[in-house]
């Protein structure tokens, strides 16, 4: 258990890193992939099953597919010339440092965070995740539902009024 | 009726124009403006027949959702800033036109007209969402569905680069509020083991919460929502999105979206000051945002060429006076004493009239003098005197000239600032003020005196439609009478 | 059977990787790459959610499920977030055959 947390944290921070450091847009993109799936792996540690697996389908899947398949109809090369300028990178690694630096103390004091992970028993590990999630979604949270599937409309519209055919 | 009634009733709306415009064949899409607006108005005067909420329902909706007389207040206003937004829009379709128009010769010109007017109110539906959640996953959600309208509506004109650019940007800087407000729920979830307010409210209360934990999650969601309401350091994206967008929707992105921004600031607020533990780092963290706001808002204001940016910049200024107000909550309320609920309230009521006011003005002139510099006001005053006056009153009332909505709006914050001791942020305020006075005048003597040469004078009178014409009036009436009896719009808030 | 886990060692992997998103939107000069270091860091927030999802656990010990909830939405806004910002980033390269951000100064007075 341990060991695989190990493995797949790293996968998640070396996949991150690399979307990061990489020049070439696709290559960025895979990176980002491998990260998503590190991730996944950690939520089905976490017995987040349904949202390991949507991780990876909608995520892996669908997001990034959409972004590859941007990055190839705009036929988007390498940069070229220096990569990062000073200013930026130096801005970058002040923000994220101060970032790093501020959870690491927040964890060092969050008392609460020393709680073991134990594998589930008894009635809990009978409950499947799937159940319990969808129940909830079209009981208690049918409002938030109801909002979202507004937001999907828009979202569809939008994307239709703003990819409508060019002027040539 | 119930107040959620209100909100299915404006989704439908919504639904509606989109049929309208898909199948009826419009020769002019202008009624779908006309029946938006009519449907509106007819909402706006529901808002005051809405029954609360039955003591026996006992529906897990009202977990989500609340129906205080403070929701109310904020649901007028988008519906309000929705309404003028549409009329605005109306003047300045010819520019949409133009940055929409299908290739095809044989298309109709108004094509990609419908849809303008219809996400508007997608947007005000989910901007009364907004003014009603009280769950973080039901704010989290309406906030979202109005930031994915206004991304849509800020790239709108797709021809246009300077129109994509600021959608390009302010697609950047919502997504990362996004990153931000995501991880600042997570942490506030994972502390207190609810989605609810209240419940957040007690776990925080109770003390058994770490409170540097606390604190992070305030931080995280303090660097989200100060994206959206344009406090600094995090309002850089601020000035290019509002020149770039089409007018109709900088006015709603600088009123709704901030009116949005701020109710949800109020609520999460409460339920941090509401704790002993981190409460006076939290009226800190304000007051130092405040203060920065209020003094970069306004200086950064003065040099200012263009007159739309000039409003960008007067907007970041008007949310550091609106922070002071919450920096400067106080603790016990006493009898008479305004909460800092409600002067918020107040002033983003008053911040409605006059900047929908001034952005219905920069519309016109963008029309028809195709610029948004200062220079292109000059002789306003003779050549079109009605639109000079209005602007004239929506500058006054931007200062905070006495007898005017802008005024009370002021006064009251400086009121909370001076009863909590504030001294610092009272005189930073009190600079900024100064400062207003100077850059929003620089407009009214462009209008009426810095004209040498006699010639702008003679340019042709700008024609206002009876619509504009009305709204204008409408809301120079609401600020003078908000001006002489701020008690009454006080009442509304309850 | 004791796993040596613990809730920081998820929320510091998290932490980590939103840092790293955040210095991604710093750096990096191409939008597409911002978009992507964006949806990162959303991401980085999605496990902080599942883990303390995992660990607030309810009366018979399940995971409390509103924390994966509000993850499901999550999700859902980021799919719509993308394919609206796709668009409009596929429209400004039609108008511009750019996707590099400094190149986007065209408004700066």
């Amino acid at each position: 258990m341990t060991f695989l947390f190990y493995i797949f944290a790293a996968l998640a921070i070396v996949g991150g890193i690399g979307v990061v450091l990489n020049r070439n847009p696709v290559s960025s993109a895979f990176a980002m992939i491998v990260s998503f799936l590190g991730l996944a792996a950690l939520y089905i540690q976490l017995d987040a099953y349904l949202v390991g697996t949507l991780q990876i389908l909608v995520y892996a899947g669908a997001i990034m597919v959409l972004f590859l398949f941007i990055i190839m109809l705009l036929d988007i090369k390498s940069e070229e010339g220096r990569q990062f300028g000073v200013f930026s990178t130096a801005g970058a690694v002040v923000v994220a440092g101060g970032m790093l630096l501020i959870v690491a103390k927040v964890l060092k004091n969050f008392e609460a965070g020393e709680k073991a992970l134990t594998p589930l028993k008894g009635a809990a590990a009978e409950t499947t995740d799937v159940s319990a999630i969808g129940e909830l979604l079209f009981t208690t949270y049918w409002f938030p539902v109801q909002v979202i599937g507004m937001l999907l409309l828009v979202a569809t519209v939008g994307v239709v009024v703003l990819s409508k055919r060019e002027l040539r | 009726m119930p107040a959620y009634a209100l909100e299915i009733i404006v989704f439908s709306l919504g639904l509606v124009l989109l049929l309208v415009d898909a199948f009826a064949k419009l020769e002019d899409k202008r009624s779908l403006a006309w029946l938006g607006m009519l449907g509106l108005v007819v909402v706006f005067g529901l808002l005051f027949k809405v029954e609360p909420r039955a003591a026996d329902d006992a529906n897990v909706f009202w977990r989500f959702y609340s129906d205080s007389r403070m929701s109310l207040f904020f649901k007028g206003i988008a519906i309000l800033s929705t309404i003028l937004v549409l009329a605005m829009a109306i003047d300045y379709r010819g520019l949409i036109e133009k940055f929409t128009a299908p290739a095809e010769k044989k298309a109709h010109p108004q094509a990609g007209l419908g849809e303008f007017f219809a996400l508007p109110v997608f947007a005000c539906a989910g901007l009364m969402c907004m003014a009603s959640a009280t769950n973080l996953v039901s704010i989290f959600v309406s906030l979202e569905a109005v930031t994915i309208t206004f991304y849509v509506m800020v790239a709108y004109m797709r021809r246009n680069v300077g129109s994509l650019e600021a959608g390009v940007k302010y697609l950047i800087l919502g997504a990362l509020s996004t990153g931000f407000l995501v991880y600042g729920f997570a942490w506030l979830y994972g502390i207190t083991g609810s989605m609810d307010l209240a419940e957040i409210g007690a776990a925080l209360k109770s003390g058994d919460v770490s409170p540097t934990a606390a604190l992070f999650a305030f931080s995280l969601i303090l660097v989200a929502l100060g994206f959206k309401v344009g406090a600094v350091p995090f309002q850089m994206w601020i000035p290019d999105v509002y020149q770039g967008a089409p007018t109709p929707i900088t006015a709603f992105l600088s009123v709704g979206s901030k009116a949005a921004g701020f109710i949800v600031l109020l609520r999460l607020s409460a339920v941090f000051l509401g704790s002993e533990a981190v409460a006076g780092q939290v009226a800190m963290a304000f007051a130092v945002v405040a203060g920065l706001t209020l003094i970069v808002g306004n200086l950064t204001a003065i040099p200012q060429s263009n007159f739309k940016r000039l409003l960008a910049y007067s907007s970041i200024a008007h949310a550091g006076f609106l922070l002071t107000a919450l920096a400067a909550a106080p603790r016990k309320l006493e009898a008479g004493q305004l909460s800092s609920a409600t002067v918020v309230a107040f002033y983003l009521g008053a911040y409605l009239l006059m900047t929908l006011l001034a952005f219905l003005v920069v519309g016109l002139v963008r029309v028809h003098r195709d610029s948004e510099e200062i220079e292109a006001y000059r002789g306003l005053g003779k050549s079109s005197p009605f639109l000079a006056l209005a602007l004239l009153i929506a500058m006054a009332s931007l200062a905070g000239v006495p007898l005017t909505a802008g005024f009370f709006g002021k006064f009251f914050v400086f009121q909370l600032a001076i009863q909590g001791g504030h001294w610092w942020l009272v005189t930073l305020a009190a600079i900024g003020a100064g400062a207003g006075f100077y850059y929003y005048l620089k407009v009214v003597a462009a209008m009426y005196w810095d004209d040498p040469t006699g010639a702008a004078a003679k340019a042709a009178a700008i024609p206002v439609s009876a619509l504009t014409r009305a709204a204008v009036v409408t809301l120079i009436v609401l600020i003078v009478i908000a001006g002489f009896a701020p008690r009454m719009i006080l009442g509304l808030i309850g | 059977m004791d796993t040596g886990l613990t809730l920081n060692h998820f929320l510091a992997v998290s932490g980590i990787l939103f840092a790293i998103g955040l210095a991604g939107v710093l750096i990096r000069r191409n939008i597409i790459v911002i978009f992507m270091c964006l949806e990162l860091m959303l991401s980085a927030a999605n496990l902080t959610l599942v883990a303390f999802s995992r660990f607030n656990t309810g009366a018979n010990g399940a995971p409390d499920y509103h924390g994966q909830v509000l993850l499901f939405f999550i999700i859902t806004v980021a799919a719509a977030e993308v394919a609206v910002g796709l668009a409009i980033i596929v429209a400004l390269f039609r108008a511009r055959e750019t996707t590099d951000v400094t190149q986007i100064a065209s408004m700066k007075n």
